[in-house]
């Protein structure tokens, strides 16, 4: 059987001619013989065998690509193999299954390593039913209805497409495409529409944007296709798919080399006409920057983007036209509208804000204002950027830009959720300490003080702000301050810290019973070095403290009082807490500290105390104080008086 | 090329004809429930229908003119009106909750005549249920030439009553059905349509009256659209109608909700999703309600404040919508967006993101596409290819690789549209296919233009005509279908 066949490459005894004669053969037995005849059978096993050999033989190139196969195809009278071509002797058994081929719409097959005896069969007896046909313009899926595995049916109508086929098999530059015309714009375009060339082509615009934006129209997609195309060797053209994978390896080398990257091809013997070609096409498309480009310009060779036609020039209906102008566009990776939300929900916002600035009376809109609370439920970066933009971003005027801002805070503080003032980056402490005392106050409900980093940095605004200035600006945020939260102001008074001691105070003066816990706590934590905060450590318990001890301490810190200023509020609070004692325990011993703190402080109140501590004996109606406590109120009176 | 010169200026002669009678008809109705009998508006409309009626009768040898209703569809002389019957939703509703089988008009018809009748039939019969009822109520307000008629009986194939029954007489008695049945396929989509429609004028009615818009009737049947899609996408896509109310042309938003949820099923499987993206390409151009009417009507070149006004209707439709029961902030943001350029241009002024959400790239899309492709009464109809490359040409206003997709989906030769093959032979396609311009074409009419017997239609899937069988499309055609 290995009786030469005119050959190029030499005997024709190579596993993949020889597995092409026998697939030849098995097909004239199987149209004689039953499925289980002897003939048969032994034909099909060294069928199998024939294409194990030749697809070890072709591990070099099959490394590449696992999946490629071993394709015959028969053009004209030449039998197409991977590596080499034969002429077709008439009346051989090739012959007579080529015109089987041929009648069933077929230039040949692809036997991949899958195949089965099976598979072989069932493609077999259906290409002999087929040549029985007698109706004409059968369709390619009525001659074809089943899948035969492992068997790749390779078309024939890329008859005449590629003049290279059949050629010598080695790289035959500019042997390429023999017809050109429409059938070549066509066949591009095919290309083109192809998932893997125009992913690719997609990744190769990405890194040439800025050439393509400049009007590089030699990067046109189809212009470098053809190239390609024209350039690539005949046996790279023996099916779409083989192209397709030749085409896609070229642009994967082109990738590299407009990303930057190294070319990823390892420079084997077998692959050295890709790289040559790769480094052709992207020196021919891809390599006019800078001058040339600029030269290219000005002599009208690079036209505009839109492909050269002036914008009011008659647009026609040409399709192929089209298809070339569609391929310049990028190619959608995948757009998914799932990835859309995030875009979706900043637009929305965009929009309702639009309405909140822009209407005399936006609560009026049934909508707004619940789809304005929906949007910014779960707010990310988008929506941020979208609310820095109406609170900061230009406007008309000065005048429409406060009032856009007036309007944006006055939604966010009304719908509970100031704190996105500050989640946008609107509330920068720049700001605050730029517009104080105007934006303090917002700063203060929208700061979050469970959070570390918002702690430091109201302390860090408050130190820059000064205590002074602060104090001061007591009765202009005393408005900011009433509309904190319970939760918002009792907030402030943790983690103390010495810079915030001034804003203590005002909060204290703006609730005063209820912060007074709270700013003792936060007094004692600080351990000022004043002697009058021993009241902080002497009792346990902070509910008898006063606002006026607690606020005089602080005004004492910062020297807005003297000491004796404070005499009248440290004995009261020491006052307080002997009569609160009075029923507990009248003999605690810091009650009995506090009966004798009274002489250091004196006061009207201490004093009458301390009268009437003394005097109240045990009695028949139930006495208050016991004899020693009595007797060290009278020591501490004679103190007092000396004093 | 800007969008703005291809659907704001839908200024044109006049159509005449029974298509345009019932379509002026379908105007004056609902005039009239949206303004006050007297209101000029609702005047001016049945001034129009007069002239159309006296049109009819000139050309009528009956001396009268005859509206048949039955089925869900407006005949005239024998024939369906299927354009005039996908407008007419309420009209033909209204008919059979009386269970009248259209209308007849005697050679006398005055205009009062016909103010009679629109007000009647939008206002007073809710609370009439029967058609005999309804004329002498019509009798009783002095208009004696105009009268509904009683209900079409296929049994006997004559009226009921003494009036004469002229639109029947010219068919057999299964012409009715024949000529449904002349493309089944097209019946559900054509009551869809219809739905769609009378739901459009409901909402126009209740945005243009004050009322707040029900967005639920439309929002049940853009979930049918969707679901008809998927099932018949031809018989949906070739559904293309021009009418219009004012210059409120439903049949664009319509057309511009198939094809943006025809685009957008390709890009998302979430139905939830699709159904918003329908809901939102259907009320697009709702603030066009509240465009003054000189504008919506003037037929001089706008003046720069009377474009202006023009300009504001996507912050009407915003507003219309959110206004609106259960309003979508992604309806209000397309209608808001739609004439928007990503470059800045187009209007309203507003603050910018660097990217639309896809829904109103979407819907962009779609209403250009539709404006450019679709019969307008002062163009023709342009092919798919001349549109897509006009789409491409409008720098800032698409999402190239967004339009490439939409191209690519809706493809060179959409599913829907007629073509003519090399062969001579003229078909519908009806599926796309990997090759875009091998389509899978089935054809219904021969070379010599005679159409093929239903054995010899064939589905020809062009991909497989290859060699010397090659078979190409040679363009696309264009004649307004209905
Ligand atoms: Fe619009
Ligand atoms: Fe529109």
């Amino acid at each position: 059987m290995s009786e030469a066949i005119a050959s190029e490459a030499g005997p024709g005894t190579a596993p993949e001619f020889r597995l092409a004669e026998c697939w030849a053969d098995f097909t004239k037995a199987i149209a004689i013989y039953p499925d289980s005849n002897e003939r048969v059978r032994a034909k099909l096993r060294e069928m199998l065998a024939l294409l194990a050999a030749a697809l070890q033989e072709a591990k070099a190139e099959r490394s590449l690509d696992p999946e490629r196969g071993i394709s015959i195809l028969f053009r004209e009278d030449v039998v197409v193999l991977p590596s080499e071509s034969h002429d077709l002797p008439p009346s051989s058994a090739l012959a007579w299954l080529r015109t089987r081929l041929d009648h069933a719409g077929l230039a040949g097959v692809e036997l991949l390593p899958e195949v089965t005896e099976e598979s072989v069969i069932g493609f077999s007896r259906q290409l002999l039913a087929n040549y029985l046909r007698k109706e004409p313009g059968v369709s390619a899926r009525d001659l074809w209805p089943e899948v035969h595995e492992g068997v790749v049916l390779i078309d024939r109508r890329f008859d005449g497409t590629f003049g290279g086929v059949g050629g010598t098999g080695t790289f035959a530059g500019g042997s390429g495409m023999a017809t050109a015309g429409t059938d070549t714009r066509h066949f591009i375009n095919s290309l083109l529409a192809h998932p893997k060339v125009s992913k690719r082509l997609a990744r190769i615009q990405a890194h040439t944007l800025d050439q393509i934006a400049e009007g590089e129209t030699t990067g046109r997609a189809s212009d470098m296709l053809k190239t390609i195309v024209d350039e690539l060797p005949a046996d790279a053209m023996h099916s779409r798919d083989a192209l397709i994978s030749a085409v896609c390896d070229v642009m994967e080398g082109i990738e590299g080399r407009v990303g930057g990257a190294a070319a990823n091809h390892p420079a084997s013997a077998d692959n050295e006409r890709f790289i040559n070609l790769m480094h052709q096409v992207s020196r021919q498309h891809f390599a006019r920057q800078g001058p040339e480009l600029e030269r290219l310009k000005t002599a009208g060779v690079v036209q505009t983007p839109a492909g050269g036609r002036a914008r009011d020039a008659d647009i026609d209906d040409d399709v192929e036209q089209l298809l070339e102008e569609v391929n310049r566009l990028p190619a959608t990776l995948g757009v998914r509208l799932a990835d859309d939300a995030a875009d979706a929900a900043a637009e929305q916002l965009t929009v309702l804000m639009h309405y909140l600035v822009n209407l005399e009376r936006p609560s009026e809109l049934r909508g707004l204002y619940p789809l304005l609370n929906r949007v910014l439920e779960s707010p990310g970066p988008g929506e941020f950027a979208v609310l820095r933009r109406y609170l900061e971003g230009e406007a008309e005027s000065e005048a429409v830009r406060m009032h856009r801002r007036a309007a944006v805070i006055e939604f966010l503080v009304r719908a509970g959720q100031p704190y996105l003032l500050r989640a946008c980056g609107a509330l920068t402490p720049e700001y605050v300490l730029e517009s104080f005392p105007k934006g303090f106050g917002l700063y203060l409900e929208t700061i979050d003080m469970d959070s570390p980093r918002d702690a430091e940095e109201l302390d860090d605004v408050c130190r820059k702000i000064g205590d002074e200035r602060l104090l001061e600006a007591g009765p202009a945020l005393q408005g900011d301050l009433a509309k904190l939260t319970s939760r918002q102001s009792s907030a402030l008074f943790n983690r103390p810290n010495r810079d915030r001691l001034a804003l203590i105070s005002l909060l204290l003066a703006h609730h005063p019973e209820s912060r007074v816990i709270e700013a003792a706590t936060f007094l004692r934590a600080l351990d000022l070095p004043e002697e009058e905060n021993f009241l902080l450590f002497h009792f346990n318990e902070f509910s008898l403290m006063t606002e006026a001890y607690l606020r005089g301490l602080i005004d004492l810190h910062f020297k807005r009082c003297t000491r004796e200023d404070l005499y009248g509020a440290v004995s009261e609070v020491l006052c307080r807490h002997i009569l609160a004692m009075r029923q507990r325990n009248p003999q605690d011993r810091a009650r009995l500290d506090s009966i004798r703190h009274l002489a250091r402080f004196p006061s009207a109140r201490g004093w009458h105390l301390l009268q009437e501590i003394a005097k109240a004996g045990f009695g028949p109606f139930g006495g208050k104080e016991p004899a020693s406590v009595r007797r060290l109120a009278r020591t501490v009176s004679r103190d007092y008086k000396a004093a | 090329m800007c969008e703005q010169h291809l659907h704001d200026d839908e200024r044109d002669a006049r159509p005449s004809g029974p298509v345009a009678f019932v379509d002026e008809l379908v105007v004056a109705l609902t005039n009239a429930r949206i303004y006050s009998d007297e209101h000029p508006r609702v005047n001016s409309a049945v001034e129009v229908l007069h002239e159309g009626l006296q049109h009819l009768l000139r050309e009528s040898d009956r001396g009268r003119v005859q509206i048949g209703a039955s089925d869900g569809f407006i005949f005239y002389a024998g024939q369906p009106l299927l354009g005039a019957s996908l407008s007419a939703q309420r009209l033909l509703q209204t008919l059979e909750e009386l269970g009248s089988g259209g209308l007849s008009f005697e050679s006398t018809t005055t205009q009062e005549d016909l103010s009679s009748l629109v007000r009647f039939v939008s206002r007073e019969a809710k609370r009439v249920d029967r058609f005999d009822v309804a004329n002498s109520a019509l009798d009783k307000q002095g208009c004696r030439s105009v009268r509904l008629l009683p209900p079409y009986q296929e049994a006997s194939g004559s009226w009921t009553d003494k009036i004469e029954s002229e639109w029947v007489e010219d068919f057999e008695s299964e012409t009715l059905q024949t000529a449904l049945d002349l493309d089944l396929d097209m019946e559900l989509p054509a009551r869809i349509y219809q739905d769609v429609v009378g739901a459009l004028q409901d909402a126009m009615v209740q945005s243009c009256s004050g009322k707040n818009l029900d967005t639920a009737p439309a929002a049940g049947y853009v979930e049918s659209i969707l679901t008809q899609l998927t099932h018949d996408t031809t018989s949906m896509m070739r559904l293309s109608r021009y009418e219009k109310y004012d210059a409120f042309t439903f049949g664009h938003s319509i057309r511009v909700c198939f094809i943006a949820l025809n685009f957008a099923r390709h890009l998302t499987k979430d139905e939830r999703l699709l159904e918003r993206i329908g809901m939102a390409a259907l009320m697009h151009d709702i603030g066009k309600a509240w465009v003054p009417f000189e504008v919506l009507h003037s037929t001089e070149r706008l003046s720069d404040a009377e474009r202006a006004e023009m300009n504001m209707h996507p912050v009407h439709g915003g507003q219309i919508l959110l206004d609106s029961n259960n309003p979508d902030p992604l309806a209000v943001s397309v209608a808001f967006s739609h004439h928007q350029n990503q470059d800045g241009g187009g209007y309203p002024q507003s603050i910018r993101l660097a990217r639309p959400s896809a829904a109103t790239m979407i819907v962009k899309i779609a209403d250009v596409y539709e404006a450019l492709t679709a019969v307008r009464p002062y163009k023709p109809k342009m092919a798919p290819a001349r549109a897509y490359r006009i789409m491409m040409d409008m720098q800032g206003f698409f999402e190239p690789s967004l339009l490439r997709r939409f191209i690519e989906v809706n493809g060179v030769y959409p599913v829907g549209s007629r073509v003519k093959l090399s062969t001579g032979e003229v078909g519908r396609v009806i599926q796309l296919t990997d090759s875009p311009l091998e389509p899978i074409v089935s054809t219904d009419q021969a070379e010599s233009g005679e159409g093929l017997f239903y054995e010899d239609v064939q589905d020809l899937d062009l991909r497989e005509r290859f060699g010397k069988n090659r078979i190409k499309v040679d363009k696309v055609l264009l004649d307004a279908e209905m």
